[in-house]
């Protein structure tokens, strides 16, 4: 099998021309690419953005059998909201107020000509998307309870953006609505897709689906074991899954605890290769590095390529 | 032959004998419910076909039927971890605002709560405000319409994949922009009503339910036909619309109306009376009676 366009998509896991979403397709022969992923998004923004460029390819005539998408998702409590210049509560302040995203956003390589332009468009919509970040499957409430997890360290600033979604996260924000919206999102984009005839592979950033974080925690599929059936939905054979003991945001130079997880994501894979980023916990240039290397062999593995 | 029907909406499809309740001969699960909005219901819609699918019911006897209700609803999932959970869950009569699909489920643990329309006047002061502040600050016609087409394509590719047969209707046109200004000798002459405020005919009168509001007959001006469709007016949901299979969809339509649902069927249509004595906002047992036997069976 061969494709021609490569479409890739995820949170700051995947953006930036260092990404393994500009290193995965040349070495499986595919010359197009489109990166779609962008920092701080949650999975609502990965699955639409996905579902508008793949559909923007059918459109353009493109052979669905030429596509191969690659998705990784993100944290289950990141949030995404649309908003409008004609809604916002402060006049003429929208561009300050909200930092936001458009359908359709991509990236390019940094050395790409139209790096800086594309930069530049950020803040001049007067609607689009924006992003609550987080780099973790917990709420606010939790936080709030508990703040050695970081989310609202992070977060707790006097920005209005985060002031807004701050009061979205404590009213309207639980932690089995997050769950459950990512399980939703995941077979939104695999039903579409399935349906499209794509191709398709998708894996976590990190563990969604246990999500644990020391030895007490309980795992979110057993803690919402009302919302098991979406989860049994998800076509595995399609999902890359990195079993390991690391929980969520420990590397292993400083693990103290053990707790064996057989849905780990990037992250757990990357801190099990001894790969770990201690600067920023995200993954480095040789991480990225290892991650395309391991997506090779997977899509190798599964006949993909 | 479907042996088993699946049907799922707002009140317009289980609020007293609605169109469900007239199927006969076959086994009717409705988890249509009060003020449900269309996330809502794309839920309940796959939960009950999955729930089926789990007891080995093949898919060729399921036949799913979705009648989507208003763009600007929408629910909060609130859980004993939200701070006003206990507030939420109340202890009233009638608490409308609160549904799960899955009945199994502990309301103390977790419930959905459903805005129905905007300024619903649910009995519960901390919902209300929940509701209120949600219409102030975060909600945007647009992002609304791009999630209800999310959802329509949510259960049109998992009853692809599921190899379920289904059909999607409309309580009311929810596609076009459009409105009606009540023309004069009227109780609300020269008003300009938008959505369900047209159908319920309380323009005619201001009275609470009276038993001749029809339709008259002398209006006869276009009201969604010909008008813009969202999708036109909001250019990021362009997409989602081509991918909707239309042929999967019953409207009703005239030189009035396009894209029509169930209550421009009755009014328009049959010509029935709206609403009973009890329940104004509604069409009658008559009328949903007749919908089953002329629309609803001929697609099962």
């Amino acid at each position: 099998m061969s494709y021609k366009y490569f479409v890739g998509s995820g949170c700051s896991f995947s953006d930036g021309g260092d990404s393994w979403i500009h290193k995965l397709p040349s070495r499986i022969g595919i010359e197009k690419i489109h990166n779609i992923a962008r920092g701080s998004c949650g999975n609502q923004f990965i699955r639409t953005n996905l579902i508008y460029k793949v559909s923007e390819l059918l459109r353009e005539g493109v052979n669905p059998h030429d596509i191969l998408v690659c998705v990784q998702w993100t944290g289950t409590s990141r949030v995404d909201m649309m908003v409008d210049s004609e809604h916002v509560m402060t006049p003429n302040k929208f561009n300050k107020d909200f930092e936001v995203t458009n359908l359709g956003y991509y990236q390019v390589n940094g050395n790409h000509p139209l790096h800086e332009k594309l930069c530049e468009e950020y803040n001049t919509h007067a609607k689009g998307y924006i992003h609550s970040g987080g780099a973790n499957n917990w709420t606010s409430d939790q936080i709030l309870m508990n703040e050695r997890w970081g989310f609202v360290l992070d977060y707790r600033t006097n920005d209005f953006q985060e002031k807004y979604l701050s009061n979205y996260f404590k009213y309207y924000f639980t932690e089995e609505l997050g769950f459950l919206t990512f399980l939703n999102e995941v077979l939104m984009v695999q039903n579409f897709l399935k349906v499209k005839e794509i191709p398709y592979l998708m894996f976590c950033g990190w563990d969604n689906i246990n999500s644990y974080a020391d030895e007490d925690s309980i795992s979110l599929l057993e803690k919402f074991s009302d919302q098991r059936y979406l989860f049994d939905n998800i076509d595995l054979d399609n999902f890359v899954f990195v079993e390991s003991d690391l929980p969520n945001w420990v590397m292993r130079y400083n693990q103290t605890i053990e707790i064996q997880t057989e849905y780990g994501g990037m992250w757990q894979y990357l801190c099990d290769e001894g790969i770990d980023n201690p600067e920023n916990r995200h993954p480095s240039s040789k991480g990225n590095l290892m991650w395309t290397e391991y997506l090779q062999n997977e899509l190798e593995k599964r006949n993909y390529v | 032959m479907f042996k088993n029907i699946v049907t799922a909406g707002c009140s317009f499809t289980n609020c007293g004998m609605s169109w469900p309740y007239h199927i006969n001969d076959r086994n009717v699960h409705n988890v249509g419910t009060v003020g449900a909005g269309n996330g809502y219901i794309s839920r309940a819609a796959i939960w009950q076909c999955e729930e089926l699918l789990n007891e080995n019911v093949p898919p060729e006897e399921i036949f799913l039927i979705v009648m989507w209700s208003g763009i600007d609803r929408f629910e909060v999932l609130s859980t004993k971890d939200s701070p006003l959970h206990r507030d939420y869950i109340g202890e009233s009569k009638d608490r409308w605002w609160l549904s799960n699909y899955n009945q199994n489920l502990d309301e103390r643990e977790s419930v959905w709560l459903k805005s129905s329309i905007p300024d619903m006047d649910w009995d519960n002061r901390a919902v209300i405000d929940l509701f209120k502040q949600y219409w102030k600050y975060f909600y945007t016609e647009e992002e609304s319409f791009l999630k209800t087409l999310e959802y329509i394509l949510r259960v049109q590719n998992y009853c692809k994949v599921k190899n379920i047969k289904y059909k999607f209707c409309c309580w009311q046109n929810i596609f076009n922009k459009y409105s009606f200004e009540v023309p004069s000798g009227w109780e609300y002459e020269n008003q300009e009503l938008f959505s369900h405020e047209i159908w319920t005919m309380s323009w005619l009168d201001g009275q609470h339910w009276q038993p001749n509001r029809f339709w008259p007959t002398g209006i006869t001006k276009k009201i969604s036909r010909d008008t813009p469709l969202l999708k036109d007016v909001y250019s990021q949901t362009t997409h989602l619309w081509d991918m909707v299979d239309w042929d999967k969809w019953w409207f009703y339509e005239d030189e009035q109306i396009e894209h029509g649902g169930l209550a421009e069927w009755v009014m328009l249509g049959v010509k029935h009376n709206m609403g009973m004595p009890d329940d104004p906002a509604h069409p009658s047992e008559e009328s949903h009676k007749q919908f089953t036997k002329d629309v609803a069976l001929t697609w099962i």
